[in-house]
């Protein structure tokens, strides 16, 4: 008796643990990838090829990761230097640190921003060098007082210093809270990290006297977080009207620092535009240096210029206004929801679907400086009501003194610099130039950047034209007192023209890049404050009248140069051109007018639009249930034996070198997609993004796509080791897991901003090669970077991982990197396009802009990098543009992105956090190319996966050609990139068994072989009993 | 005639129980799969029909495989249930959920849990035996 309940009860046992191993294997398969990427195994090996041929088509700069990672932090620190914007200075700066020690002040210097919070999080493992402010400054050779550092170190202080939660982790130096779900409710406070006056002993502050004051503010950055107007402080005993203006315990900070210092240098540590008026015009503030959020290592940088060692020369990548809610955008900015939202109607299903919010950018093409400075023409030449005060920060009659602290592109040096536009060659049709002259008028050597700015011709009530747009800029080498530089600068009209939604050519489509007749008027400056009143003093003769803000500008009929066309031409840049973002225009959605940002009348567009109800119309697209299978065609041919796979594809030219990929349009190209299986199509596209391994017909070889904009992030890649596995030890930057830097961090450089506060292209093409050799050495083939979206207003909290609030700083920054990475076979992918302005319910945000200001702003930003296919692939915005989820805006992704740019990079989607609203279909029939997303991102929403749709799938032909196209234009990036490194004519990719697949099937037999012995020796214990 | 209840019996009713109220926290869990609601309630009415049966026809023999029947039902149930749910379980742990989020599922997986266990320790007991 005691037999058989023993046999039965090992029975009951073993079968359940051979269930569980059968169902575990089972999801231990669908997550092969992720299992594979965690353990260092691959399911593939290649095998065959020429193992005497030379393999590396993309080599390797340097010799040893060591020399990579050296690089990468000398290159920080050169961005860190030439990024520090120096904004005033009564002589205070250079500091002489032999004789003269410093005092940091705030407790944002114990703690100081490197970087995001989340997205372009700078992070340093242990053994790892980092550098704050103080670190920095002690290893330049400064002398610290270190009893005011000890006070701001000490942990009974931490109740004042800025912290934050994340992920159940305490991170100092951060305050903003993450967002993730759909909110409701804009986020209520911030904590501004500074203690009250009252903790400061008379001792302490007297440690402080002789020496020089460097006083740090800061605000940090995150992604998934916005700053809000409306916010209050919640720091213990501090207060501030805005998160952005300086709160009062920052203000007493200053205050003691005056009154204990030799001199107070301000270090503003921010990528958010504070308000810093009262800096400026505080006589007792000697300087103020802006240093961003300059990663691992730019401190270091920031302390070159403190001392002198380089003298700065940066410029303000955004304006810096009196006050951060005087421009137009903020009046359309934060939480806005339908009136028919979720929360209070049926319509909208549930907030599951993402379409409660919208946002209604009726600022028009009239974001950052471009509305300052138009305003501030206007008001010169007295027209379109420019000096009213509708939107005036005072009250008052509108005043441009009022209103900018420090305009954009603006930035001192420790020298001076006279520039001379010596000519403009240009012809419409081709790139031209414009020739600067910049020489060293001061005492101190250094470089020099020329701004190069346009104004079109404009006509009141006609098509709506910034006073001036920055078009390219030069910085020279170092140059020495006296010494010259004639820098040659690129000058593309295409970038200057405005676009016209209601103009039809002549081939009958509507909508058309336009480059007015008249005269177009080109100026340096430093800054585009500068380079208006340049052009105002050419255009009326006289500087007479003319506003200046800082004490240094200078108004120079030299630096203008006009160029005249004769004849307004629509043609030369609209081949291909037609209206693809009317639906983005709130009117055409509504039906009723909207009032706009107009040069005409700058007493419009200060009305916020609230109150919009979506009709049905709109709704059924806010549902997302745009998208229908139809049942179309015959078919593609599947698993077709053409006998090609990848390397096929590889070009080379006549020395038999690596020449890149056989051209897209080759029908070769349909003959490899034809080999694809219907289940690799589904696959790659279903669950694409961050690692593909699966297309065996093809011989793909697996690639892996990570973040982001500051390095390769290491909260996906843990370090340089971790994507190699030991079937690769024999190529040439392979880094086993004995390399000692095997797990270090690639994720160390300088924010955007600052890269971009550096006017320098070389740079940035640099940091684009080392990202390119950090992918080398780290077997990472993409990179979600650089973020190109605009700095809209100063309250996103991830413009940190944005350049600037200008497109072309953006357009030639972003190309310059782009083009770095791509020389190292990096595939960079720039993000979000497009569109996306606000954190606050950025996923399902419906995204209303103007087709003009879209394609004049938002989208230029983005073109030069793709339209010039510098860029393999393209993450999607998680935003609608207008009411259409952005990854499946055909609008964005077909007519734009491919018939007018001719971009044959790849498109990928952000992470699915809302698969109801990020739906595969949309996708897919939208242009889009693959989902990030997880094996079951699909699998319990209401649509499903793919593969339950597959009777639909497969009677759809045009469907299915999108998929493949999406495909091919990976494939076709693929073999452009270091993947092709190691593979040879004749290499293939065997499928291969890992060791957990043969844990798991070892397990699954012998508990399958215990399973029916117990139940034997159970059966034979009842027979037994019976017998 | 009656079968007289064993302790087996009344372990096997406890693993019921579990079940049955794993499963209305099943209800309420987000990325519900069908075939874990199946296999509970399956085992669920397992136990049902091994009672009523008893109170009808008296033991039998057979009833005895009651739990081991509930046991390899729960373990599908259980183990089918976090196919759906490891993303879930990853964003928790990396903090981008709240626990609201999965305490449905949570609820359930400690239920079912249970349940397994109480079925494993009942089969290796008697459901029943005959009435005197």
């Amino acid at each position: 008796m005691a037999g058989k309940k023993l046999w039965r009860g090992l029975t009951t046992i073993t079968g359940c643990l051979l269930i569980i191993s059968l169902v575990a294997t089972g999801v231990a398969e669908s997550r092969a990838s992720f299992l594979n990427t965690r353990l260092g195994t691959s399911n593939y090996v290649m095998t065959g090829g020429d193992p005497e041929a030379d393999s590396t088509y993309f080599d390797a700069e340097f010799a040893s990761l060591e020399e990579v990672m050296a690089a990468k932090q000398a290159l920080a620190e050169e961005i860190g230097s030439e990024g520090a914007v120096l904004l005033k200075n009564n002589g205070a700066l250079p500091l002489d640190k032999a004789s003269e020690k410093v005092t940091l002040w705030g407790f944002n210097s114990n703690s100081p921003i490197l970087g995001g919070m989340m997205g372009s999080t700078p992070v340093a493992v242990e053994g790892q060098p980092s550098f704050g402010i103080k670190e920095a400054l002690a290893e330049k050779g400064f002398t610290v007082n270190e009893d005011m550092a000890a006070f701001y170190a000490d942990p009974s202080m931490d109740q004042f210093r800025m912290q934050s939660n994340l992920f159940g982790n305490v991170m100092y130096g951060h305050a903003l809270s993450v967002a993730f779900d759909a909110t409701y409710e804009p986020a209520a406070t911030y904590f501004v990290g500074e203690a009250p006056a009252s903790l400061y002993s008379d001792d302490l502050l007297a440690s402080a006297d002789g020496s020089a004051a460097i006083v740090v503010i800061s605000r940090d950055s995150s992604e998934a977080a916005d700053y809000e107007p409306g916010m209050t402080c919640s720091s213990p005993e501090d207060s501030f009207e805005r998160p952005l203006a300086l709160s009062t315990n920052e203000k007493a900070v200053i205050e003691m620092a005056k009154a204990h210092s030799t001199k107070v240098i301000v270090v503003i540590n921010a990528n958010n535009a504070l308000e810093i008026e009262e800096l400026k015009k505080d006589a007792d503030v000697d300087a103020i240096l802006w240093a961003g959020e300059p990663g691992l290592y730019g401190f270091l940088g920031l302390a070159n210029v403190l001392d002198g060692t380089v003298a700065p020369s940066g410029h303000l990548p955004d304006t810096y206004s009196v006050s951060s809610l005087s421009a137009p955008a903020m009046v359309n900015y934060g939480l806005f929801m339908y009136e028919n939202n979720s929360q209070v109607s049926t319509d909208m299903t549930d907030h599951l679907h993402y379409g409660d919010w919208y946002i209604a950018e009726t600022e028009g093409i009239y974001q950052g400086y471009k509305y300052y400075e138009t305003r501030y023409e206007d008001a010169i030449l007295g027209q379109g009501s420019a000096d009213s005060a509708a939107g005036s920060s005072t009250g008052n009659a509108w005043n441009y003194a009022d209103e900018v602290s420090y305009p954009f592109g603006y930035g001192l040096s420790y020298t001076t610099f006279a520039q001379k536009l010596d000519s403009i060659d240009l012809t419409v049709g081709e790139v031209g130039t414009a020739t600067v002259t910049v020489t060293n008028t001061g005492n101190v050597a250094g470089k020099g950047v020329a701004q190069v700015y346009v104004q079109a011709p404009y006509t009141a009530g006609g098509l709506e034209k910034a006073s001036v747009q920055l078009v390219n800029f030069g910085k020279t080498g170092v140059l020495q007192p006296g010494e010259s530089e004639t820098l040659t600068i690129e000058i593309d009209p295409q970038y200057f023209a405005s676009y016209d939604d209601t103009l039809v050519k002549a081939d009958g489509t509507t909508g058309a890049w336009v480059l007015d007749a008249g005269d177009y008027y080109f100026a340096l400056g430093n800054g585009a404050h500068e380079a208006i009143n340049n052009i105002l003093a050419v255009k009326r003769g006289s500087a007479d009248g003319l506003v200046t803000i800082t004490d240094d500008e200078q108004i120079s009929a030299d630096s203008v140069s006009v160029w005249n066309l004769a004849e307004t031409d629509s043609e030369t840049y609209s081949v291909n051109v037609q209206n693809a973002l009317q639906d983005m225009e709130l009117e055409n959605q509504i039906g009723e007018a909207v009032e706009y940002t107009t040069r005409s009348d700058w007493n419009l567009g200060w009305t916020p639009v609230t109150g919009i109800t979506a009709n049905e119309m709109m709704l059924k697209d806010l549902r997302n249930e745009t998208w229908q299978f139809t049942e179309n065609g015959e078919g593609l041919v599947y698993g077709a034996d053409n006998g090609l796979s990848l390397i096929d594809f590889m070009e080379v030219d006549e020395n038999g070198e690596y020449a890149g990929a056989l051209d897209i349009n080759d029908e070769k190209w349909d003959k490899l997609l034809e080999q694809l299986t219907l289940d690799e199509t589904i696959n790659f596209v279903e669950n694409g993004g961050d690692d593909f391994e699966n297309l065996d017909t093809v011989s793909y070889k697996r690639t892996f796509a990570q973040d982001g904009p500051v390095g390769i992030a290491y909260d996906q890649v843990a370090g340089y080791g971790v994507k190699w596995n030991e079937s690769q030890s024999s190529m040439p930057t392979y880094v086993g897991p004995d390399n000692p830097n095997a797990h270090s961090s690639m994720a160390v450089m300088p924010t955007e901003p600052i890269v971009a506060a550096t006017f320098n292209q070389e740079l940035v093409e640099r940091e684009g090669q080392l990202f390119g050799e950090d992918g080398l050495w780290a077997n990472v083939q993409a990179q979600f970077a650089p973020g190109l979206n605009l700095h809209r207003t100063p309250y996103c909290a991830r413009n940190h991982e944005y350049y600037s609030e200008d497109a072309m700083l953006t357009n030639l920054m972003g190309t310059a990197l782009c083009k770095g990475g791509l020389s190292k076979g990096m595939m960079m992918e720039p993000k979000h396009f497009a569109f996306n302005h606000q954190e606050l319910n950025r996923v399902g945000l419906s995204t209303f802009v103007t087709e003009q200001a879209g394609r004049e702003n938002e989208l230029r930003a983005f073109q030069g990098c793709l339209s010039g296919n510098y860029a393999g692939g393209l993450m999607t915005a998680f935003n609608r543009a207008g009411i259409i989820y952005a990854g499946a805006h055909e609008g964005l992704q077909v007519q734009i992105l491919r018939n007018e740019w001719g971009y044959d990079g790849w498109l990928v989607t952000d992470m699915i956090g809302g698969p109801t609203y990020q739906t595969w279909i949309g996708t897919v029939f939208g242009g889009g190319g693959s989902c990030l997303g997880s094996a079951n991102a699909y699998s319990n929403t209401p649509m499903g996966t793919m593969e339950s749709h597959r009777a639909e799938i497969e009677k759809d032909t045009e469907f299915q050609a999108k998929m493949r196209q999406a495909i091919k234009y990976y494939l076709h990036q693929e073999v452009e990139s270091s993947a092709m490194n190691g593979v040879t004519i004749g290499s293939s990719m065997k499928y291969v068994r890992t060791w957990w697949q043969n844990a798991f099937l070892a397990f699954e037999i012998c508990s399958g072989i215990l399973t029916l012995l117990c139940a034997a020796l159970y059966i034979r214990s009842l027979r037994k009993k019976n017998a | 005639m009656k079968m007289k209840r064993t302790i087996g019996f009344y372990i096997t009713v406890l693993a019921a129980i579990a079940a049955v109220a794993g499963l209305v926290c099943y209800n309420t869990a987000q990325n519900k799969l069908s075939i874990v609601t199946a296999l509970t309630a399956a085992a669920i009415v397992v136990v049902a029909a091994a009672i009523i049966l008893s109170m009808t026809m008296g033991f039998k023999n057979w009833m005895n495989l009651t739990a081991m029947a509930g046991a390899l039902l729960m373990a599908g149930a259980l183990v089918e249930s976090f196919t759906t749910q490891l993303d879930a379980l990853g964003y928790l742990v990396a903090g981008l959920y709240t626990l609201d989020q999965v305490i449905g599922f949570l609820r359930f997986a400690a239920l079912a849990a249970v349940a397994l266990l109480l079925f494993i320790i009942a089969s290796f007991m008697d459901f029943g035996k005959m009435g005197q």
